[in-house]
């Protein structure tokens, strides 16, 4: 008898113990270590880590938008429900593939091409040339 | 065909080793899941220590799974067994004329994903449930009963040529195991469809004529990696057949029970290792230590591509080397505590208790891919070709990548780590009970196995937390 007390109380300590921990949606505190200094927006996300430029989305006048190439691989870090904003730009005509998202576009040689939309799936997905199978980027979208 | 699919396969076999780095380890789909957030592995861990101390103290006093029995319900029908087999060698055709015929695109041909998804990741969960359906539906054992069938007809009791050498034990097993680790997680152009149609046959013709040699039951109990697997696996499942009766057990009773033959323990450690490897290749902790692993061999003199296969080979032998030498030093804190059993016996007495955490692995590192990937069964198998038939009329069916939120993927991965540990904390408990009479010593001897666990479970938490972070 004694132990079946003892089991349930240890049980209910630790269900009280995860909902307690638990973050509600839409004000989850990520404790990353390397959490960058949050940028002030509206919209966009937190800030990459190993990106050079953080994403940000529409813009006041110096917004900056990563520029995703050939040969240097950044992550771009969003939130469900945010809107995932970048340009690519390749030498040679490529397509560029988000995975998962299956969405795709055509790249003229030389030329700037901009990519928007709206991260709907979580998950973490591979932005990459297709023809050449070069990963450009990780997209991260996390829980809202 | 067959000859322009084998001089395509050996092409491609030899390019295997070069080209381009593949950027993630399961090359089918571009997604990979989230890390496990900081509070959730905080709290999973916790659990984990709580649940293991609680467990030290009040577990049962009379063994519960040891001298559980299987119970006949009913006899299945005679032609269930050669039905299945028949069923099994025909998919594996049409299997192997997908690979070698299809489009050679991964993600169009309906081979990757059956080999990788439905039957590495998903027979092991199925195993588990349901019992050893592998054994019916195995095409080359099944090939090998029709022929011996038809060979009995003309003529009675041949016996296997050549007697299996007992030492051998599982070890043949166990090479096919990490071989196929290694293709997994480290070979260029792992996800071909000719390769992996190429191997199959191979494998296949290998197990037929080992089997003819042998004897189908040594073989297949010995030398079929995947054979063997299935069949670990399916000692946690309520369901089995005895004598051509369905029967019931208690869950995880079986494993109690189970052959110790040599290379089995290592079997299990190198299961866990292969998975732990997969998930540490995704972490910051292995890229960066792989990044100076492959430097060094570029300067050596190796390129590129080379030294990153050979950077991650090193990389799964120590994973595995690091899951057998934790196991073997619980198992040595035992030895301390009973004298009069060999290390060899103890690490054979104890490992089953490891595979309720190596199906926990299975499931906490592929769960999304089965998900996911295995929705695209249904495009796939209408399209095996690729080419754009539509056999089933569900060949316009997409992937739903919003079928799961991440958030629930963590729950499952975090709770198959807690239920695994339970599970094998119990199963070492009603070991120990069987093993030492004395309470003292079956209490210290459960100290170092909750130490191996813990240790499992927690790398578990920790491999799922450092992932893509």
């Amino acid at each position: 008898m004694k132990q079946a007390g003892l089991l349930v109380v240890v049980a209910g300590v630790v269900i009280a113990a995860f909902l307690v921990l638990r973050p509600e949606s839409k004000s989850s505190n990520e404790e990353k270590a390397s959490t960058p200094p949050a940028v002030q927006q509206n919209q966009s996300a937190p800030s990459t880590t190993e990106a050079t430029k953080s994403p940000e989305a529409t813009a006041p006048a110096e917004a900056k938008v990563p520029l995703l190439e050939d040969g240097k691989t950044q992550t771009i870090k969003v939130r469900k429900g945010d809107e995932v904003h970048f340009q690519v730009k390749s030498a040679v005509p490529e397509e560029v593939h988000v995975h998962g998202y299956d969405l795709s576009k055509d790249l003229p040689a030389g030329e700037l091409v901009d990519m928007k939309f709206k991260a709907t799936l979580e998950g973490s997905f591979e932005i990459e040339l297709e023809d050449s199978s070069t990963l450009l980027a990780t997209l991260k979208v996390e829980p809202s | 065909m067959r000859c322009r699919a084998l001089v395509s396969a050996a092409v491609i076999g030899s390019a295997m080793l070069v080209g381009p780095g593949q950027a993630s380890a399961h090359g089918l789909i571009g997604r990979e899941d989230l890390p496990v957030p900081d509070w959730l592995f905080g709290w999973a861990a916790s659990t984990v220590l709580i649940i293991s101390f609680v467990a030290l103290g009040f577990l049962w006093r009379s063994p519960q799974l040891e001298k559980a029995q299987a119970r006949p319900l009913f006899r299945l029908p005679l032609i269930l067994e050669p039905l299945c087999g028949a069923i099994g060698v025909a998919v594996f055709a049409g299997l192997l004329y997908t690979g070698f015929d299809g489009v050679q695109s991964p993600q169009d041909n309906l081979l990757p994903t059956v080999v990788y998804v439905l039957f590495w990741a998903a027979l092991v969960p199925i195993s588990a449930m349901f019992g050893n359906v592998f054994r019916v539906f195995n095409p080359w054992r099944a090939f090998v009963r029709g022929c011996g069938w038809l060979i009995g007809r003309i003529r009675p009791n041949v016996q296997p040529l050549l007697t299996y050498p007992e030492r051998l034990g599982r070890w043949p097993a166990v090479a096919g195991l990490v071989a196929f680790g290694w293709l997994e997680l480290i070979a260029h152009n792992r996800d071909g469809p000719a390769l992996l149609a190429t191997l199959a046959l191979v494998y296949g013709s290998i197990q037929v004529v080992g089997m003819a040699l042998f004897g189908i039951e040594k073989w297949t109990d010995r030398a079929d990696t995947f054979s063997v697997l299935f069949s670990i696996f399916s000692g946690i499942s309520a369901f089995t057949v005895v004598d051509g009766q369905f029967a019931v057990r208690r869950p995880f009773s079986a494993l109690s029970k189970m052959e110790w033959l040599p290379g089995t323990v290592f079997m299990i450690c190198a299961a866990i290792g292969i998975t732990a490897f997969d998930g540490a290749s995704q972490g910051k902790l292995w890229l960066d230590t792989a990044a100076q692993l492959q430097s060094l061999l570029e300067g050596i003199g190796f390129s590129a591509p080379i030294s990153l296969q050979i950077a991650s080979t090193i990389g799964l032998c120590l994973a595995i080397a690091l899951i057998s030498g934790f196991y073997r030093l619980g198992v040595s804190g035992i030895s301390s505590v009973d004298t009069s059993k060999t290390s060899v016996q103890l690490r054979q007495l104890f490992a089953h208790s490891l595979v309720p955490i190596a199906l926990a692995y299975v499931v906490a590192h592929y769960f999304s891919l089965l998900v996911f990937q295995g929705q695209a069964t249904a495009y796939l198998v209408s399209d095996p070709l690729g080419n754009g038939s539509d056999l089933l009329g569900t060949a316009q069916a997409t992937v739903n990548y919003g079928l799961i939120s991440a958030t629930g993927i963590w729950y499952v991965q975090v709770g198959a780590l807690i239920v695994g540990h339970i599970a094998g904390l119990a199963l070492a408990h009603d070991r120990a009970l069987v093993m030492f009479p004395n309470s003292k010593m079956a209490m210290r001897s459960q100290y170092w196995m909750l130490v191996v666990m813990v240790g499992f479970t927690s790398l578990g938490l920790w491999l799922l937390a450092q992932a893509n972070a």
